[in-house]
């Protein structure tokens, strides 16, 4: 006796996702990230040795770096316009101006990096009205020489 | 007359899909909604040897001060400012000397002597006083400079740190 098989039907369903509001929402999003996007240029930071006050910030804790007394002293004259006029540089064995570097910050790099000894901290004296872009290319190139601790201040000519 | 052959005609979406959610994923991560602290009109002056900012630090105070040596602690460009001023010359948004840059760093100084007091109270080691972060504009003096870092070293902030953008910057 045969045997009649009985064969089910499977339904199969297509599933149908609607793309297009999505696209559209997706659309939006993205009309709204492109219009909000500002790339900003990558930052970085110098750092330094602030020395303390005189008399004053008795809460302050002294950093360690200060306690070493100064053993390079970079002193740097500007002109009216704010551009180097000259960079004297000079050691705690120096007595008088010290050694003149022209005034191509350039110079004060390649001294510091032939200097003998390990890099040790560095004075930075500046006069009043030179540009700021010219006081990070100055600290700049003292780090780029390997000279890690700079302490800039604010040079007072002698009258 | 015959009809031909109506098919249904549907261009395949998925592919533009994915391709715009990975645009929108792009764009999601490279935008910074956390940029408060940050002035865009200060132009910050270019350093080789800058180094990328630690993020692991507790509590940082940003300065963004300006070419005329104006800490701006308000949004706004050159000519907003002047006008912001011009209105009122004691803005609070704004601080032109040295003093107005004291007082402002110690109040500040008093809230991180109270924060640090507080995680020593909580059983925590003391953490360092806060990071003084100051953006300067490139084009400001060093004078100016000065004035700003003798208003943070006054009032007891002693790091300090330059914000530059890091690479050589246009040649002349």
């Amino acid at each position: 006796m045969g045997r009649k098989r009985k064969t089910t039907e499977i339904d199969y369903v297509d599933p149908d996702l609607p793309i297009t509001p999505m696209l559209d929402m997706a659309f939006q999003l993205l009309a709204f990230f492109v219009m909000t996007f500002n790339p900003t240029p990558p930052e970085g930071h110098l750092d330094m040795a602030l020395p303390m006050v005189e008399g004053g910030a008795d809460s302050a804790p002294p950093p360690s770096s200060l306690e070493e007394p100064d053993e390079l002293t970079v002193v740097v004259d500007a002109n009216a316009n704010g551009e180097i006029a000259k960079i004297r540089m000079r050691d705690k064995t120096d007595i008088g101006d010290g050694q003149d570097l022209g005034s191509n910050s350039q110079a004060l790099f390649t001294v510091l990096k032939e200097r003998k000894g390990p890099p040790c901290k560095v004075k930075l004296e500046m006069a009043d009205q030179l540009s700021y872009k010219l006081v990070i290319k100055l600290i700049d190139e003292i780090t780029r020489a390997g000279y890690k601790q700079v302490a800039p201040s604010l040079h007072m000519p002698k009258k | 007359m015959s009809m031909g052959n109506l098919e249904k005609c549907e261009p395949n979406l998925i592919p533009m899909l994915d391709l715009v959610l990975q645009l929108i994923m792009f764009f999601m991560l490279v935008t910074n909604f956390i940029a408060d602290d940050l002035n865009e009109s200060v132009k910050l002056p270019h350093a080789l040897q800058a180094r990328p900012i630690d993020k692991n630090e507790d509590y940082v105070i940003t300065l963004n001060m300006d070419r005329k040596g104006r800490v701006l602690l308000m949004k706004g460009n050159e000519k907003e400012i002047d006008e912001a001023l011009e209105k009122n010359p004691n803005d609070p948004r704004v601080l032109t000397n040295k003093l107005q840059v004291r007082g402002y760093m110690a109040n500040k100084w008093k809230a991180d002597r109270e924060r640090r007091d507080a995680k020593v109270r909580a059983g925590q080691p003391e953490p360092k006083p806060a990071l003084v972060v100051l953006r300067a504009h490139q084009d400001s003096t060093y004078k100016l400079v000065n004035e700003v870092l003798e208003g943070c070293r006054m009032a007891g902030f002693l790091d300090v740190q330059l914000r530059a953008v890091v690479g050589r910057g246009p040649q002349k």
